[in-house]
Parts: C-alpha cells; sequence; structure tokens
C-alpha cells in the first residue's frame, strides 16, 4: 500500500505510482484517504451515459466515456483499465486492484480519475500555470500554446518569484476565499522537480491573469476584466468539464461565479515573445 | 411561434448564475453555456422569479428606454434562441 497526500487530501493505492513520489506521506498517516478498492461498478445496473468524447490520453487521443451510476462515477478510456469513482471522491476503483497498473492505467488515474475524484470534493483543476511574487499567488489561464508554462517558468527564475504550477493546478472555495493547492503532481515536469512541494499546501490566491493573443508587433499590456469574462475564463479553463454530471456542472458553475466574484482578474496581451517577458514582470509586480 | 402571451417553463435541467449585469446560463444535458447581457439577464431573473412573459416585458419596458416594438421583438427573438438551446420550454 502507497499514501500520498496532494491537492489537500490523502490518498491511497495498492502499488506505488512513480509520479506522485514526491508526495509521499506514513500510511499511518493517512485518514479519510481516497483509496483503491477492490469494489467496482455495482452490477445489476445499467448505468447512464454522461458524455462520450475524446481525449488525449497516455500520448494518444483516445475515447473516453463516463457514466453516471447510483454508486457514483464510472470512467472507460479505450485501452485502459475501467474506473470507478465513488459519489464523493472518496475511493476510486477496478477490477481487480491487486493487477499493477501498467502506464496507461497510471495516467488516466493522474488524470481523468484523479481530476473526476477532486471535483466530487468540490476541488477544481484549473488548466493553467501559477507563480507567486512575495506572497501573491498569480494564476496565468490561457489556450494551449498562448505561453502560460514559458511566462509562469520566466518569473520563478527571477528574485522573489517562485514557480507554482505548470499545467493542472487544483482549487477551492472556502470560508476565507479562494484557495490553491501547490501539492499536485505537473506531469509535465520531472518527478524532483516538482514545483509546490516547498510551498505550503494550500495558499490563497490573489491574481486571475488570462492571456490573451497579440497582433504582429503589439506591445504587452495588462487591463482589468469584468466579473462576467472572468467567470467565462475560469469555465472555459477548468479540466475535465466535459466529464462532469449535471449536478457537478451546477456546482462548477456556482464555483466559477462566486470565485470571480472575489478574485481581481486581468487581461494580459501576451505577445509570447522572450523580449516582452521583463516588461509582462514589471507590470505583474506593480499589481501585487 | 412565440408571442409575449406564450406561458414559458424553465426547465429543472437549466442552472443558471447572474452576476450584475451578466448571467450564465447552462444546460446540464447538453453542457453548453449562454451569456446574457443586460437586458436579457433582467427579463431571465424576472422570469425565474415567477412572473409571466407579458408581466416581464411589461416590468421592462418601465425600466429601460425602448420602443415597445423594438423590445418585444429583441425578448422574442432571445426567447427563440433560448428555446433552441433547451434552456426555456413552452
Amino acid at each position: 500500500m502507497a499514501c500520498y497526500r496532494c491537492a489537500g487530501g490523502n490518498f491511497h493505492f495498492p502499488y506505488p505510482l512513480v509520479e506522485l513520489a514526491p508526495f509521499e506521506i506514513d500510511d499511518g498517516a493517512a485518514e479519510e484517504a481516497v483509496s483503491f478498492v477492490s469494489s467496482s461498478c455495482p452490477g445489476n445496473e445499467y448505468p447512464k451515459l454522461i458524455s462520450r468524447t475524446e481525449g488525449w490520453v497516455g500520448n494518444a487521443q483516445r475515447s473516453v466515456e463516463v457514466y453516471d451510476t447510483s454508486q457514483g462515477i464510472l470512467l472507460k478510456v479505450a485501452g485502459s483499465r475501467d474506473l470507478f469513482i465513488a459519489p464523493h471522491g472518496e475511493s476510486i476503483s477496478k477490477q481487480n486492484p491487486r493487477e499493477e497498473f501498467n502506464q496507461l492505467d497510471r495516467e488516466v488515474i493522474l488524470g481523468p480519475a484523479l481530476v473526476l475524484a477532486l471535483a466530487l470534493r468540490e476541488v477544481w483543476s484549473l488548466h493553467a500555470s501559477a507563480a507567486m511574487y512575495k506572497e501573491n499567488v498569480i494564476v496565468f489561464l490561457g489556450e494551449s500554446g498562448q505561453g502560460k508554462s514559458t511566462l509562469a517558468a520566466y518569473l520563478s527564475q527571477n528574485t522573489n518569484w517562485q514557480l507554482v504550477a505548470d499545467d493542472i493546478l487544483p482549487i477551492n472555495l472556502n470560508a476565507s476565499g479562494a484557495s490553491i493547492f501547490p501539492h499536485f503532481p505537473q506531469l509535465k515536469l520531472p518527478t524532483n522537480a516538482q514545483p509546490g512541494i516547498d510551498l505550503p499546501e494550500n495558499l490563497p490566491l490573489k491574481y486571475i491573469c488570462v492571456l490573451t493573443h497579440a497582433e504582429p508587433g503589439e506591445m504587452p499590456d495588462l487591463q482589468k476584466i469584468s466579473t462576467a469574462q472572468t467567470v467565462q475564463s475560469l469555465l472555459s479553463h477548468t479540466a475535465g468539464t466535459r466529464m462532469f454530471n449535471p449536478a457537478l456542472l451546477a456546482k462548477h458553475l456556482e464555483f466559477s461565479t462566486q470565485a470571480a466574484k472575489q478574485i481581481p482578474a486581468y487581461q494580459l496581451i501576451h505577445p509570447h515573445r522572450r523580449d516582452t517577458l521583463p516588461l509582462i514582470k514589471e507590470f505583474l509586480e506593480k499589481i501585487c | 411561434m412565440l408571442t409575449l402571451n406564450t406561458a414559458l417553463h424553465l426547465p429543472a435541467h437549466v442552472s443558471f448564475s447572474i452576476v450584475g449585469e451578466d448571467a450564465f446560463l447552462l444546460n446540464t444535458q447538453t453542457n453548453k453555456y449562454y451569456g446574457l447581457e443586460e437586458i436579457g439577464t433582467r427579463l431571465w431573473a424576472l422570469l425565474t422569479d415567477g412572473k409571466s412573459l407579458q408581466d416581464a416585458y411589461q416590468i421592462i419596458l418601465s425600466e429601460y428606454e425602448v420602443a415597445p416594438d423594438q423590445l418585444e421583438q429583441d425578448i422574442l427573438k432571445l426567447l427563440e434562441d433560448l428555446q433552441k438551446n433547451g434552456l426555456v420550454e413552452t
């Protein structure tokens, strides 16, 4: 049995997952863990299809099917074993937990299955990079290829800046506002270079920055955006929403609205050129 | 065909959130969002408050400087679009 703590929760697995090694905790310390258990999709039940889509999993485009059952969510990714996620994300199971995970199983578990399990706990996975300036966490949202990773990596090379996430950033709302969870596997980065591991388990999110395309020759610019635009950005840049059932979709809309009301957000016109990065850094330091 | 006297029903599969002058409607069956701006948001708020379409029209007419015919046309066009997207039913 291996036990890990990430995104504010404990996770038990029957076999170690190398990708989670930085987040390993003492087995005895794990309470209320999300665990792999031997039970599977309830029998004698015809699961209701929530979504059938294509997703990039395991270095290939694969069919991803999600079913609602009376006891949770059934996740079927082509080529991988079926996974069953309990209603409050408290467990993820497969037919035979004694079988070791193959590479694709691991990618499904650490990708869509984990995103769904977290969503069932009302922890949402932003497709984002993030960096921290002094005590201020700024999350960068934007389409793929817009330069989120490059920007966060550049900032983190500067004094008083630190990389927080590069791909997926879990976030939730609690009584004190929006919190992000830096302890989460960033699969684009090597296991021994996980950025959030030295940071506290959760941190308040101070700013949202939405990267947008610049016209040729256009200089960077940072402008405040409306709450409605922020809602739109959060809705668009949350991972896994195509797998959500109606109840989760409604909760996610509520989260996006409330978070947008609380977190100041900016649009960054981002030329995605190295020579403009120092100016962007200046803009960001000014708002902090 | 929709008219101001049509009785509208807001289906249970629609979630919504109002943010200032904007509203986000979500059809949880299709996983599609629909954004409303100021007058559309006001209309939606009145309808979800239980007002009939005719009453909502009269209230909006009294609140905004808009020609009655233009408002009727705009509201019916919006509702047709919402109906097409499964966000209202007759």
